[in-house]
């Protein structure tokens, strides 16, 4: 019997066995086909939901390059800011909470911001229900502004007792305080222009989401100034923190290069509130300035009115942005002189002495008569220039002959790009010889039938200044990197000798009588230094001929006459009331080169100073 | 009977062995577990670090803009009007040059100046 009872136990206890093995190995099976399916069947779609849960790319932005002048003076500079943006799921019904708290530091309308707040359940194209989860609320947020708005909400008062909230209520608070606003990860820049107006035609603005240059030497050197981006791909926590230990890549970005331009800030703010002065006098539709350094073409100051403020470009007018000393042109008048006396000067077809007839005021040639503002008889070239005949003019031009003066005024550089390094720039208009008709001879020597921009006219005059030799105006000096090297350095560049030294000295002494008492610019002339310089009173072209009324009065010089430091064009677009350069130009020019010759520190060449001899040596030492 | 042989004797070669693996063991793990909580720490160091440089860096070009702002001409010009300084670039006749008697004096060139 107990043999019996034993045998039985021993059966169950097999069978339970036998249960248990077959459990374990069901269990085991299910585990071992989870793991299958998870590790191989499954791997690719968890491998990538992993991934995509921790692995983060980030894209690290590089800053744009600054602008700073020849002196190191800021004129453009970039910060990086950020894209204000909300969920408003998360914020829910405290919409109106959360506007009233950020509203004021964001400088947004309150009742508007709680608008875009507010969760809305939309219909996408699919028919599927989604709410907004991504608005943004203000672009360009300063980093100061962002973290005081991300304080506010963190401190903002609900009127709730949060110490009784259960743990999804507390949850769903912490994600209102900490998480429905936020700023964008992509950092975005805010191009800064410290001094507003400042040399505003020649800097240019950025623009666009993408933040590229648009105008000036934004846009010229956008791809210089723009650098590359650099990325970084790591791992995160559950809370979103980098594990730095898991960065994969990190490759820094780089920074734009710095431009340092010839522009003089000192100079360029000379320039600017003395045109200023002279709007608000004369009143022309516009006034344009530009120095320039003869001996190497570098551009000191160039402004021209109505300027406009780079910071925010897109509320100035379009004509207000339009840099005129490249952009615009008109018919330079009597300044053009210049063109046929030093060509035939070079020429050697006349001497300063010259003679030439002017018919008491009124020539004529081709069934038309030309007149001069005065009745002239016989004027020396050096006359012709100091009085500014129209008539002397033409007979030069006429002894020059038309093929001659063609090629002359071409190799001064009109009707060509002067590849200055701005956008914009015009050819100006020299009609081909074929095209000249009889009169033309008469009238391009006194700066009709063509068009020129002020840069133009400031060059010409500068090749004068510089023996004859014309260069190519520089506005860019070099370009450096974060570490102040300098990467690249623009050199001068000469385009060509446009006439002998002897023709430039000769010329340069004729112009020297236009400020002198007998001159057509009196109030051009300095205390201090020797002027050479023209001036020009053109009756502006329309549609059906010249308009009535409407000058182009403009004034190009340099000083000291024998040793020229630099050379400065003032042209007015439509001054009211005088209209004459040498009334409305001239006075302009002597009050930037006076104050520009101070700042500068240029040696006058007209006063005997007490000169303190240094030094007790006066052998040269090796 | 051998002492060595019974059952109840303690073999000491093999129970020492079997101490120094699981010390072993025991040591590479919690190496390992160190070694780890190092690397977070010195990451979560050098994440610190590149904070605190990125805002040192930020502040420094605040600091910079504002200085390169206030030392501006137009700037320094519009402080000059606003506290009625009065100054003013000096005169030709209110400036001695100091000629060089080795070096001949240069017109284009900027000279260095003293007023009076």
């Amino acid at each position: 019997m107990e043999e019996k009872i034993t045998k039985q136990n021993r059966k169950g206890t097999r069978r339970w066995l036998v249960f248990f093995a077959a459990v374990m190995l069901l269990s085991f099976g299910a585990l071992g086909y989870r793991l299958i399916d998870l590790q191989v069947l499954r791997h690719d779609e968890l491998q990538s939901s992993a991934r995509d849960n921790t692995m983060r790319t980030l894209i690290r932005e590089p800053r744009r390059g600054d602008i700073r002048d020849i002196r190191g003076n800021l004129l453009a500079t970039s910060l990086f800011v950020k894209t204000v943006c909300a969920d408003p799921a998360l914020i829910g019904p405290w919409h109106s909470h959360v506007a009233h708290a950020l509203a004021p530091i964001l400088d947004l309308d309150e009742q508007a911001l709680s608008q875009r707040l507010k969760p809305k359940m939309l219909l996408n194209e699919q028919g599927i229900l989604r709410t907004n989860r991504y608005v943004v609320l203000k672009r360009k947020v300063p980093r100061e502004v962002w973290e005081q708005a991300a304080g506010a909400l963190r401190d903002m008062e609900l009127g709730l007792d949060e110490s009784k909230f259960n743990r999804k209520q507390r949850v769903a608070f912490r994600s209102l305080r900490r998480q429905s606003v936020f700023a964008d990860r992509k950092e975005d820049q805010l191009r800064v222009y410290p001094g507003k107006h400042h040399a505003a035609h020649v800097l240019g603005f950025v623009g666009g989401v993408d933040h590229r240059g648009k105008e000036g030497i934004e846009r010229v050197l956008d791809s210089k100034l723009v650098g590359s981006r650099g990325w970084r791909v790591t791992e995160t926590d559950s809370r979103k923190r980098e594990v730095v230990a898991l960065r994969q890549q990190d490759v820094a970005p780089r920074n734009g290069l710095h431009v340092v331009l010839t522009i003089d800030s000192g100079v360029q703010h000379i320039v600017e509130a003395e045109l200023a002065k002279a709007m608000a006098k004369h009143r022309p539709l516009g006034i344009t300035a530009i120095v320039v350094r003869p001996k190497t073409g570098a551009i000191v100051a160039m402004a021209n009115l109505p300027d406009f403020d780079p910071n925010a470009p897109g509320i100035a007018k379009p004509e207000t942005r339009r840099n005129r000393a490249v952009t615009d042109t008109a018919e330079p008048g009597s300044t053009f002189k210049i063109v046929p006396v030093a060509a035939a000067l070079n020429e050697r077809i006349v001497s300063l002495g010259t003679l030439f007839h002017c018919e008491h005021g009124a020539f004529r040639y081709g069934g038309r008569v030309l007149r001069d503002h005065h009745a002239y008889g016989s004027l020396t070239v050096k006359a012709i220039i100091t009085k500014s005949s129209n008539i002397g003019a033409a007979k030069v031009g006429l002894r020059l002959g038309a093929p001659r003066l063609h090629a002359y005024m071409q190799r001064f550089g009109f009707g060509a790009r002067s590849r200055i390094s701005l956008p914009g720039e015009v050819r100006g208009t020299v009609h081909p010889l074929k095209k000249w008709n009889k009169l033309s001879i008469t009238r391009v020597p006194m700066g009709h039938e063509v068009t020129a921009t002020p840069l133009q006219m400031a060059m010409m005059m500068s090749a004068i200044a510089n023996g004859g030799k014309l260069m190519r105006p520089m506005v860019i000096d070099h370009l450096k990197d974060d570490r102040g090297r300098v990467v690249v350095q623009y050199h001068p560049e000469p385009v060509r000798q446009v006439v002998s030294p002897e023709a430039a000295r000769a010329i340069t002494e004729a112009l020297k009588t236009v400020p002198q008492p007998g001159g057509t610019a009196k109030r051009a002339a300095l205390e201090y230094y020797t002027v050479a310089g023209k001036t020009g009173t053109a009756q502006k072209a329309g549609r059906g001929g010249y308009l009535p009324g409407k000058y182009y009065a403009s004034f190009v010089g340099f000083f000291p006459a024998d040793a020229p430091a630099l050379c400065i064009l003032v042209s007015m677009d439509e001054p009211k009331g005088d209209y004459y350069g040498g009334l409305t130009a001239a006075p302009v020019f002597k009050a930037i080169a006076e104050r520009t010759a101070g700042y500068l520190g240029l040696k006058p060449d007209l006063v005997q100073q007490g000169s303190i001899i240094s030094g007790n040596d006066p052998q040269p030492r090796e | 009977m051998n002492r060595k042989r019974t059952t109840m004797s303690v073999r000491f070669g093999p129970a020492l062995k079997a101490v120094l693996i699981c010390l072993v063991t025991c040591s590479l793990g919690l190496g390992y577990v160190w070694q780890k909580k190092q690397i977070n720490d010195l990451g979560a160091q050098i994440k610190e670090n590149e904070n605190k440089l990125e805002d040192l860096r930020r502040e420094n070009k605040r600091r910079s803009d504002t200085l390169a702002y206030l030392m501006s001409p137009q700037e320094l010009d519009a402080r000059l009007r606003q506290l009625g300084l009065d100054l003013e670039v000096p005169r030709p006749e209110q400036i001695v040059v100091l000629v060089d008697a080795k070096g001949k004096a240069d017109s284009t060139r900027p000279l260095r100046t003293a007023s009076r």
